[in-house]
């Protein structure tokens, strides 16, 4: 829970910073929530095009990214230390009622399973793709969500309300209440908290609600506009019928870096132009209208789309401490389990399953350092001189390390060396592996590769590969494995 | 002042881009014990169809790959034994309820090189295990085995046998091991 939120709060950090660092030459007289909404608005776009260049060097880490945060943080307080925060605009003290509600609320969904509508998994999908150097284009919304993923890890729905739109359209100050306008008080986003049984989304909409008929009685400038968003949840409140959609897919969909802008130009526009908040408000109506959202931004369609998606939800069924091995691609944020993190191992199955062993002998002459470059894989190195066995000691240095463990399914391709500190006599290396000779191995490879597992920490594995799917179900009492299920085609078996 | 700052950030990012060659040698890993538990067995001339070189010695009628294969009418596989002399001839299976139920009660008669060592009727679902003495003259013998009754496709007329879990020689004195 704390990681979540450290990595929120970390990510606002970074961008409110870096836009201040950036305001700060340009000397623009800002009130002080216009000056946060100003930072955010110039921060996104810094952080995404850091995000790329950090990531394009190989620095998209934990580490450096909590460096860069304090550096900025520190920098923009130092050079911001004697500025007066500005006058206070009208009715902005309003806005940060969301704002509370909001990290209240991400504090109390961090502490709980992660229950996050299937289709906002989009911007996590993204942003899992960029962590894992996929392909994403540059205005994608997923190199912003990069950052507070990979400082707090796993929660879509922590990470998704909190990271981008309401914490930088909340604190606009005057121009805030338009964004609640475009976003909060969404009738779309209203009805799913009093229709669907969020309610969290629905004490929000009764705070946006509040907080306009607020500014309607104390401003006399803001009536129209509180006016309209008060239409707007009535309107929702008297719709008919059941709604699945989710409307933030509309802001996902779009160049994100421009809400910010926009919302600042729409609040500029509305003051001197009354009827443009009247069309602020038809928008709003309009594209939170279901048939409308649906058309623009369907749940069902995105769920789809994701693989891995429903597989991920699947292992909702497991104890919060299970440990997956999986051979199914999927981001960690889509399931509040934790996946192992090589699905590689599950290779060391195939491997036993195959039984295609072999082994070799390689005569070495005398050295220090053995290195052979032999083909194939390699699952133990065994040093002998004189016909007899050299004892591995724990000095030795060597590669790869799976070759000396005493486990003939673990292991790699590639050279073998090792260093064993001093002088050996010549002798010969035997290499057991895929190739060479036919050897057979010891009774109870099945078994010891699960045990194998079970030392590393993983509890279940979930398979599509139809190999292993065999092999745990005909040979499940040899692997020690019991069937849990089966969805989407993959099964799930619990290790003993 | 601003420029002192690009030049901060720029050592920090070259900084981080400067990092150690990788290192090829690691210290011995924890040395594991391999802990005592049943397996399939492994013997060099007797094949699970599970293990990869098992589609290598498929001489006809045999699908693959996987733990259990269907075969057609009349299987084969070819084995090239570790030496002549005598051995036994083994075949692991089992029919399918589906297919029994279209075709009733089937035969299998079995073969090395040719040469009848068997027959076996089966009438139910359980898994099988047919095996025979063989005197061989040669290291290379082929094994089959062919069904009188297969079931048949009544969409492409594709024959359907039984489910071969493994087959192959052992050697006579191990005839008793599982």
């Amino acid at each position: 829970m704390i990681g979540i939120i450290w990595g929120a709060t970390a990510a606002h950090l970074l961008t409110v910073s870096l836009g201040l660092l950036i305001l700060y030459p340009l000397r623009v007289r800002l009130s002080a929530m216009e000056r946060w909404a100003a930072a955010a608005a110039c921060g996104l776009p810094a952080v995404t095009g850091l995000a790329h260049l950090l990531s394009a060097a190989g620095l998209f880490r934990r580490g450096v990214l909590q460096l860069l945060v304090a550096v900025s943080t520190i920098a923009a307080v130092w050079l911001y230390r004697r500025s007066a925060f500005g006058r206070r605009a009208p009715g902005e003290g309003l806005s940060f009622l969301p704002v509370v509600f909001m990290w209240a609320w991400i504090a109390f969904v961090a502490a709980g399973p992660d229950l996050t509508p299937p289709g906002e998994d989009a911007a996590l999908a993204s942003a899992h793709r960029f962590v894992s150097r996929f392909e994403a284009a540059p205005w994608s919304i997923g190199a912003v969500w990069a950052v507070p993923y990979a400082i707090g890890r796993h929660s879509a729905a922590a990470l998704f309300h909190s990271s981008l739109l309401l914490p930088a359209a909340a604190p606009l100050g005057r121009f805030g209440w338009l964004a609640m306008l475009l976003f909060i008080s969404h009738p779309g986003l209203m009805a799913l908290g009093s229709r669907a049984g969020s309610a969290a989304a629905f004490v929000l909409s009764l705070l946006v609600a509040a907080g306009a008929a607020a500014l309607a009685l104390l401003h006399k400038e803001w009536r129209l506009t509180a006016v309209a968003i008060l239409s707007a949840v009535a309107a929702v409140l008297a719709w008919p019928g059941p709604l699945d959609v989710f409307p933030g897919f509309v802001f996902l969909k779009s160049p994100y870096w421009l809400v910010p802008f926009l919302a600042a130009f729409a609040g500029w526009l509305v003051t001197p132009v009354k009827p443009a908040a009247f069309a602020l408000a038809a928008f709003a109506v309009l594209t939170g209208a279901p048939p409308v959202t649906e058309h623009l931004a369907s749940v069902q369609p995105k769920a789809a789309e994701l693989e891995g998606l429903v597989e991920a939800r699947f292992l909702d069924v497991l104890p919060p401490a299970a440990v997956v091995l999986t051979d199914i691609p999927m981001p960690g944020a889509w399931t509040p389990r934790r996946l192992a993190p090589h699905p590689e191992w599950l290779d060391e199955a195939r491997r036993v399953a195959a039984a295609q062993w072999g082994q070799r002998r390689i005569q070495f002459p005398s050295s220090r350092i053995v290195e052979v470059k032999p083909s194939g894989f390699i699952g133990e190195a065994i040093l002998s001189s004189g016909g007899q066995e050299i004892p591995r000691r724990p000095n030795w240095r060597v590669w790869p390390p799976g070759a000396f463990d005493g486990l003939p399914f673990t292991g790699s391709e590639g050279p073998i060396r090792i260093d064993t500190g001093e002088e050996l006599a010549a002798g010969e290396l035997r290499i057991i592996g895929t190739e060479g000779e036919p050897w057979t191995p010891p009774s109870g490879l099945r078994r010891n590769v699960v045990l194998e597992w079970r030392r590393r920490g993983i509890t279940h594995v979930l398979v599509r590969d139809p190999q292993l799917v065999e092999e745990f179900s005909f040979h499940a009492e040899y692997w020690g494995v019991d069937p849990l299920g089966e969805r989407n085609t993959a099964r799930l078996y619990a290790l003993r | 002042m601003r420029a002192s700052h690009g030049w901060f950030f720029a050592s920090l990012l070259a900084a981080g881009c400067s990092g150690a060659p990788e290192a090829r040698l690691v210290p011995l890993p924890p040395q594991r014990e391999m802990a005592a538990a049943p397996d399939l067995p492994y013997e060099r001339d007797f094949v699970f169809m599970t293990e990869a070189r098992a589609s290598a010695m498929i001489v006809r009628d045999i699908a693959g790959p996987g733990v259990q294969r269907w075969t057609g009418q009349n299987p084969a596989m070819r084995f090239s034994l570790s030496e002549a002399g005598e051995w036994v001839a083994e075949v692991r299976f089992n029919a399918t309820r589906q297919t029994l139920a279209e075709t009733g009660p089937i035969t299998l008669a079995f073969a090395v090189n040719g040469r009848p060592i068997g027959t076996m009727r089966v009438a139910d679902d359980a898994v099988k295990t047919f095996s025979a003495p063989v005197r061989l003259s040669t290291r290379e013998a082929e094994l089959s085995f062919a069904i009188d009754k297969p079931w048949t496709s009544r969409l492409d007329g594709a024959k359907l046998g039984v489910l071969l879990h493994a087959m192959g020689f052992k050697r006579a004195a191990s005839r008793k091991q599982p």
